[in-house]
């Protein structure tokens, strides 16, 4: 009996084992049987966004580092020592294609978003006939604007770069090869058109792009593509009529007050159109899903990282008023100064019963001798500096959101449009360039006839578009704006040679259009050769 | 739980065995009868039949049968030669029949190959064994340990002094770049299996397959060679106690001799005062200098972290029946404070005719290993902190009590013996295996076995970092823990058909098989800091603030189908063929399966007619094999786009919605690395059999090697692995054994090996020329390069870096100002001519493959002594010894510890070949300057064992057999090198050998124990 049982456990053991399927299980689902169902188009869609904010330290959008091919602006300088080489040879014009950071945080982040949006677009194709096709275009649409969004943040940086438009796997991934700008636009245009077909008005919440989004880049699109490289002219009357729609159409106001737009408690404000959407550490848990911009942005007196601050000469052009006030630190509370020192303030603290000093100390004191950007800091900033405690804990992120699109460009971009397309600017984009400015002073939006206003017909052409220009360069500072619109308009040139004599960091080459657009990343050349570099790298 | 479950069972086992000593009955005299057969069940005729330490005896007849009058209470030994002797205890019976084993010294030795055993003689393929008397002697923690030095063509290396830590083996060199080189392991025909914790003792026979045609019959895993191991079984119907009890004290053999406190003050002073400080700016007064040195102020970090290790090991072993049990506990003490390795393993075979044409084995094991601080990297950094930090210093500051910490050290919390005690880990693991088979026999000839192999195996491992001191002054929630739980459940089915049949002068033996193989891993893994105490250590996920916690699962599945034909002809010419077909989940759809041959043709010269009989020559054998392998060279989720979820993006600005993405491109085609291998070789045994001679000349070539290939970042970035490139392995090997002398009272026997092996990388990705490998100098952040370099046309893993060309003299100033040094600075090469030195001026600077190996085996017998010494032999291997330079400072503001630094090179000590203190001053680590021949010999073992005369002492009643033995392990290592040990390396992989940074040295080791069978 007992041998039986043993003979009958041993025959079970042995023998049904012997069947076996030949499949990897992974944890995460195979690529080939993934899409099944709206919900997985919803979820790769949302995982495209994701990688705009993921891999802080190495590239995302919040950090320092996406800023890196546009300081050769006006706008920003930054430390003459420490780890800032990247943006010192952007901020001094001697770019050099191994810059890591160029190539991580803009090379291979847009890639790798266009990547993830080409898969959605794939999938999104799979589930026809299968889910409702309103639905998945609707969805779709947003990985169609994503791509665009990539493309021509990647032309705008690059030039000509290779447009790839699906997954590839083997060895077609080293099939690739530069294409030419005007194909990319074609791209862009293409994409933008099927996102604005099929985006909703209105989304369940303001983090996804809705049609406005779309239209708004479709009229940036076309200003730039009317300016410098392409220089096509025509395009400047269809930015006109894109951007007024936007602006008549759409349920979109400036917000009173500017400060207001940058409020943690007004995020998604009326203003906004499409921001990079962030949240607080306390709602969403570690893993850096806030801000870095704030962190980018910070003096070192404030613990900041200080990657970038003010250039001393835009800061004295920078038209005095709430705006300025607001956007810029130039000054610094210390405490407990020298006593003796007549020009320290006393104050009884209450609590303890103890006396307190404390002053003001210019930027030009700064340890950087800077003023800061601090839009980002999103009130979650103490300009106290305490003299004996200088480790004090600063938060390193903000939850702010990064706007990328708000009303105000789209008024200025409608105002330089229309002059350019019309031949002169009308009343009319005179009076959306003095709201802006009328704002920026502090004043009222409709407050006609204050002395910041620019009385029409004042201007011609090329000066009122060098006004609007330049007024975007105030008002959008750091909203990644200004390099883009210098080189659309070929202002790089004039602009630098306003640098201060004071700047630290001199530029080092002659500026020429060679610089208009950035080098391939050398690594990218290194794995496949048939990539051609741009001239003068 | 696993622990209290493991000791309760070992606990009622033993109960269990107890009862059944106890069982043996007293009684009046009878008369036994049976049958005497040899392991095919065939009747042995003529076997003798004693009553031992009596006249009284018998001899079977021709049919196996015997009949004689005994005593109750009498045993009864059966000789016969050829054969093992065998004694029963008869315990009233009046019938036993008793099945003889084969004496495997013999030359009609069985041999297990893959999937079956074969006749020594009819062996065509190139097979090393061992038998459990050749381990017997050995006393060794791991079994790979007891391979060392014994067989030809095998290199074992161990890695780490750490008790129970991985041990390096290679069978004919290193066949892949990127993936593993070790062997497969075959443990009672479980294909795969994982040795670490196997019992040393348990292991009856070691088979190391070493050519294509041997291995081949493994296929796509037998491409490093396979060891197949094969556990005890009872020696049929005899009943037997025994139990060894063993215990042992180790210590570091060598230590660096390091500068006194006042020593390296002075020292420090010295390089300040050169580099121009002024004397008032010194570090160190010439008052605590005069004060250190009279009040003898000076740490020993060596001593801090060293201390002795110590082993205590009971093994008990119970044979009864069919069956063996099997019970070892260990606990062992490394030489580096805090390392712990315990090991407690169970095992109970059962191998029986169950009824006539059915064999049954039955194999049940579990082991349980704890191991606490086995983390390699935290001894390489306290091990590198304990040479180099300053000896002035306390290991705790008298000011805050706590550790010293060193700013020199920069954000290291790099106090040695804060690393080792504030850091700890603690690993457990448990394998369960059953195994079990069941053979039928058919019809004449014709059987089958079916097998099945369950594997269960935790391992939960644990870590807390204690923050270092400094930071809990402003954090005092920044310790962290880390706890990983993984569970295998590992399964291996298969079916095995085999006919044998003899026609006049020809003998086929045919095997076919199939083959299933399934392994599933779960983990889940919890981690965090911001913790609110410290208290809980380990367990402290209750307490954290922040907490990260991750689940992972990956299987892999394998089938197979194969086999194996043999055929002889007379006796004389053997041929052997094998195929193999197998398909792996891990390759890509329409590319799983892959086909793998071997051949062989064995000539037994020595059979001829024309063949001198009765000469010096009793055996010559010429062996001709061919075949293909592969290697598992490819990773879980290698072929195959697969999407992650992610934790998503935030639409609202408050909660996050989950995302997907998809992962980087994958390469759909990858395939093996396959290994083609010829092997040609002769036996020979002369001398009536008590010389034998195995020579073994091979060329192996892999091709398909897997590399990383760069993806562009515009597809996602990252590296796929692509099958490009050759590898090419060559070498002979030679081993001679023997009895140089055989008397009855004396004997000596011999058994020694030389092997030499030849690397070269023929092809590798693209058109590079070569592939960087093993670390960057982290020391040298002006001259970064990686430490190795691999070229094609040359050997793996070559030391890469500057030429050391000595010190400039003060001759030589003018020289010296081109690159902006000065006389004492070292020279090193400008290779490149250009006026400056970096990395372009580097060079292949050292070669760490061995230019051979050999290992010496020799037993002295005499009377009840034996005496069992273990040499091993390697030679021609370069070491970069960058633990020695960081003893000699200049990097990273960390200052000379080295004694050799105070001969330095100064204006009034030209001749000094160590670098003096001067304002330009660089001293690169990655230069010749450190480079030293790491050839050793070893004393691996020197055992001395006596048996003591139980049957002349009568107290001992009931005790069959008792030895003493005192075994002293790596006594003995004669070697150039400077460091701990050149075997025990911090880096030792295939292609960044030869590189020291403070590996957990070997100690020297002292063990007594004791044996007794009752």
């Amino acid at each position: 009996m007992k041998r039986l049982f043993q003979i009958f456990v041993l025959t079970i053991l042995c023998t049904t084992f012997s069947c076996v399927d030949l499949e990897e299980e992974p944890i995460n689902q195979l690529r080939t049987n993934y899409f099944e169902s709206f919900g997985s188009l919803r979820a790769a869609v949302n995982g495209t966004y994701t990688v705009l904010i993921s891999d802080v330290w190495e590239r995302s959008i919040q950090v320092g580092s996406f800023r890196v091919p546009q300081m050769g602006a006006d706008d920003f300088t930054t430390l003459t020592g420490s780890n800032k080489e990247e943006w010192r040879q952007f901020d001094q014009f001697y770019q050099s294609s191994g810059n890591t950071r160029l190539q991580r945080s803009t090379w291979a982040l847009l890639y790798d978003v266009i990547r993830q949006a080409s898969w959605d677009i794939e999938g999104a194709a799979s589930l026809e006939g299968i889910v409702n096709q309103e639905a998945i275009d609707q969805t779709v649409a947003e990985s169609y604007f994503l791509r665009a969004w990539c493309y021509f943040w990647l032309v705008r940086t690059f030039g000509e770069v290779p447009i790839i438009t699906s997954t590839v796997v083997n060895d077609d991934i080293y099939d690739v090869e530069r294409q030419s700008v005007a194909l990319v636009y074609e791209q862009i245009l293409a994409d933008l058109d099927f996102a604005i077909e099929h985006l909703p008005e209105i989304q369940s919440d303001y983090g996804y792009v809705n049609k406005w989004a779309a239209k708004a880049y479709l009229a940036e699109v076309h200003l730039t593509m009317a300016g410098w490289p392409l220089n096509q002219t025509e395009h400047y009357a269809i930015a006109r009529d894109i951007s007024r729609d936007v602006i008549q159409n759409s349920s979109y106001q400036l917000m009173d007050d500017f400060a207001s737009i940058f409020q943690p408690e007004n995020e998604g404000n009326e203003e906004l159109i499409w921001s990079i959407s962030l949240c607080p550490i306390d709602a969403c848990g570690g893993g850096y899903t806030g801000s870095w911009t704030a962190k980018a942005t910070k003096p070192a007196e404030l613990n900041g990282y200080q990657d970038m601050y003010i250039e001393l000469s835009f800061f004295e052009r920078f038209p005095e008023g709430a705006r300025k006030d607001f956007t810029m630190l130039s000054n610094l509370k210390v405490e407990t100064g020298n006593p003796a020192d007549p020009s320290y303030i006393r104050r009884v603290d209450g609590l303890e019963d103890k006396e307190i000093f404390y002053n003001y100390i210019d930027y030009t004191q700064f340890t950087t001798g800077h003023p800061y950007l601090k839009k980002y800091w999103g009130g979650f900033y103490d300009t106290t500096l305490v003299a004996d405690d200088p480790a004090q804990p600063v938060d390193p992120q903000s939850p702010m959101d990064i706007p990328m699109m708000r009303l105000a460009k789209v008024y200025l971009m409608y105002a330089e449009a229309q002059a350019r397309a019309d031949g002169s600017p009308s009343a009319e984009s005179f009076e959306f360039l003095n709201q802006i400015r009328r704002r920026g002073k502090g004043y009222p939006i409709d407050s006609v006839g204050t002395e910041v206003d620019i009385l029409p017909g004042t201007l011609g052409t090329d000066d009122f578009v060098r006004a609007v220009v330049d007024e975007k360069g105030w008002e959008l500072v750091g909203e990644l704006n200004r390099w883009f619109d210098l080189v659309r308009t070929e202002r790089v040139e004039e602009v630098n040679a306003l640098r201060s004599p004071l700047e630290p960091l001199p530029i080092q080459n002659t500026i020429t259009k060679q610089y208009y657009i950035a080098p391939i990343p050398a690594t990218e050349i290194a794995i496949n050769p048939r990539l051609t570099q741009n001239p003068g790298y | 739980m696993i622990q209290f479950l493991s000791s309760t069972l070992s606990r009622s086992l033993m109960v269990s065995v107890t009862l059944l000593y106890s069982t043996f009955l007293i009684g009046q005299d009878l008369t036994v009868s049976g049958i005497v057969t040899d392991q095919n069940n065939e009747p042995l005729p003529g076997v003798t039949i004693l009553v031992p330490r009596t006249t009284n005896g018998t001899i079977t007849d021709f049919d196996g049968n015997y009949k004689l009058k005994i005593s109750e209470g009498d045993k009864l030994e059966y000789r016969f030669i050829g054969f093992l002797t065998q004694t029963v205890e008869v315990n009233g019976r009046t019938k036993i029949d008793v099945s003889l084993e084969e004496d495997v010294v013999q030359m009609d030795e069985v041999v297990v190959i893959g999937y079956g055993t074969v006749d020594k003689k009819d062996l065509t393929g190139s097979v090393s064994i061992l038998s459990e008397d050749d381990l017997a002697l050995q006393p060794v923690v791991r079994l790979e340990a007891a391979l060392q030095s014994k067989l030809p063509g095998v290199v074992v290396n161990q890695n780490s002094g750490n008790p129970g830590s991985e041990v390096k083996v290679r069978i004919r060199g290193a066949n892949s770049f990127g993936a593993g080189n070790g062997p497969l392991y075959v443990v009672d025909g479980y294909v795969g299996a994982d040795i670490q914790s196997l019992n040393p003792d348990d292991v009856a026979s070691i088979s190391v397959l070493k050519d294509a045609s041997a291995s081949a019959i493994y296929g796509a895993q037998g491409a490093n060679g396979v060891i197949i191991i094969t556990t005890k079984n009872n020696k049929k119907d005899k009943t037997q106690i025994s139990v060894k009890y063993q215990k042992s004290f180790s210590e570091l053999r060598t230590r660096w001799d390091l500068m006194e406190g006042w020593q390296y003050m002075q020292t420090v002073n010295d390089r300040l005062r050169a580099g121009g400080t002024s004397e008032d700016n010194l570090l160190f007064s010439r008052l605590d200098i005069l004060q250190a040195q009279s009040e003898g102020t000076t740490t020993d970090w060596q001593d801090a972290i060293f201390q002795t290790g110590q082993q205590d090991q009971i093994q008990v072993s119970v044979n009864k029946g069919s069956s063996v049990l099997s019970l070892a506990a260990q606990q062992n003490t490394g030489i580096i404070t805090g390392t712990k390795y315990n090991r407690y393993n169970l095992r109970y075979n059962y191998s029986a005719d169950i009824f006539e044409p059915v064999k049954l084995f039955l194999s049940i094991s579990n082991a349980f290993e704890d191991r606490e601080n086995s983390n390699n990297g935290e001894h390489i950094n306290a091990i590198r902190a304990a040479v180099g930090w300053p000896t002035n210093l306390p290991i705790f500051d008298e000011v805050t009590g706590d550790y010293t910490r060193n700013a020199a050290y920069g954000p290291l919390p790099g106090n040695p013996v804060f690393m080792l005690k504030e850091n700890p880990n603690r690993s457990f693991r448990n394998d369960l295996i059953t195994n079990t088979f069941l053979e039928f026999k058919l019809a004449k000839g014709l059987k089958f076995k079916t097998q099945g192999i369950i594997n269960l195996r935790g391992i939960s491992s644990t870590s807390f970092d204690r923050v270092s001191p400094n930071i809990i002054a402003s954090n005092p929630n920044a310790s962290s823990y880390g706890n990983n739980n993984r569970m295998f459940f590992n399964w291996q089915a298969t079916q095995q058909l085999s006919y044998k049949k003899t026609i006049g002068k020809h003998a086929f033996d045919a095997t076919g098989i199939y083959e299933v193989r399934s392994s599933v891993e779960r983990g889940f893994n919890s981690s965090g800091s911001e913790l609110t105490t410290t208290a809980l250590g380990y367990y402290s996920a209750g307490v954290a603030d922040i907490r990260l916690n991750g689940a992972s699962r990956e299987n892999l599945e394998i089938w197979s189908y194969f086999g194996r034909v043999n055929y002889t002809f007379n006796g004389k010419y053997l041929f052997t063929f094998n195929a193999r077909h197998d398909e792996s989940s891990r390759l890509g759809t329409g590319y799983e399966g892959a086909n793998f041959y071997g051949g062989a043709f064995a000539y037994r010269l020595s059979e001829e007619a024309f063949f001198p009989k009765g000469g010096a020559i009793d055996e010559l054998k010429l062996r001709l094999s061919i075949g293909q392998l592969g290697s598992q060279a490819v990773d879980f989720l290698e072929t195959i786009e697969v999407v992650n979820y992610n934790k998503g993006y935030s639409f609202d600005g408050s909660t996050f919605t989950r995302g997907a993405a998809v992962s980087r491109p994958k390469n759909e085609r990858l395939g093996w690395e396959t290994t083609n291998q010829v092997d040609a070789g002769i036996d020979l045994s002369l001398f009536d059999n008590r010389v034998n001679f195995t020579f073994d000349a091979f060329y192996k070539k892999t091709t398909n090697l897997i590399f990383n290939q760069l993806v562009p970042a515009y597809v996602g970035g990252g590296s796929l692995k692509v099958n490009s490139g050759e590898m090419l392995n060559k070498g002979i090997e030679l081993a001679v054994s023997g009895y140089a002398i055989d008397k009855k009272d004396f004997s000596i026997e011999v058994n020694a090996n030389v092997s030499v092996v030849r690397n070269e990388l023929l092809d590798i990705l693209g058109d590079a020329d070569f592939i960087v490998s093993g670390p960057n100098q982290r020391d040298n952040p002006d001259l970064l390069d990686n430490t190795h370099r691999n070229f094609i046309g040359r050997p793996m893993g070559l030391l890469w870096g500057l030429v050391y060309d000595g010190v400039y003299s003060t001759d030589q100033e003018d020289l010296a100002r081109q690159y902006n040094r000065s006389p004492g600075d070292p020279i090193y090469r400008d290779l490149n001519e250009d006026g400056r030195i970096d990395n372009t001026d580097m060079t292949v600077i050292g070669n760490p493959n061995p230019d051979f190996v050999w290992g010496l085996v020799t037993n002295f017998r005499y009377k009840k002594f034996t005496l069992n010494l273990v040499w091993n032999g390697v030679h021609g291997v370069d070491v970069l010894n960058s633990l020695k330079a960081s003893t000699y400072g200049g990097a990273g503001n960390r200052d000379a510890t080295n004694l050799d630094v105070l001969d330095r090179w100064t204006p009034d000590n030209q001749s000094s070949n160590i670098p003096g203190y001067t304002t330009t001053s660089v001293l690169y680590r990655q230069s010749s300057q450190w480079i030293e021949d790491g050839s050793y010999v070893k004393l691996r073992n020197a055992t001395l064992k006596y048996d003591v005369p139980v049957k002349k002492l009568s107290w001992l009643k009931g005790v069959s057999d008792l030895s003493l033995f005192l075994t002293a392990q790596n006594a003995l290592v004669f070697t150039k090198y400077t460091g701990y040990d050149p075997e025990s390396l911090s880096n030792t992989g295939d292609k960044a050998g030869g590189f020291d940074e403070g590996g957990y040295p070997i100690p020297r080791t002292l063990l007594t124990g004791i044996n007794i069978t009752f």
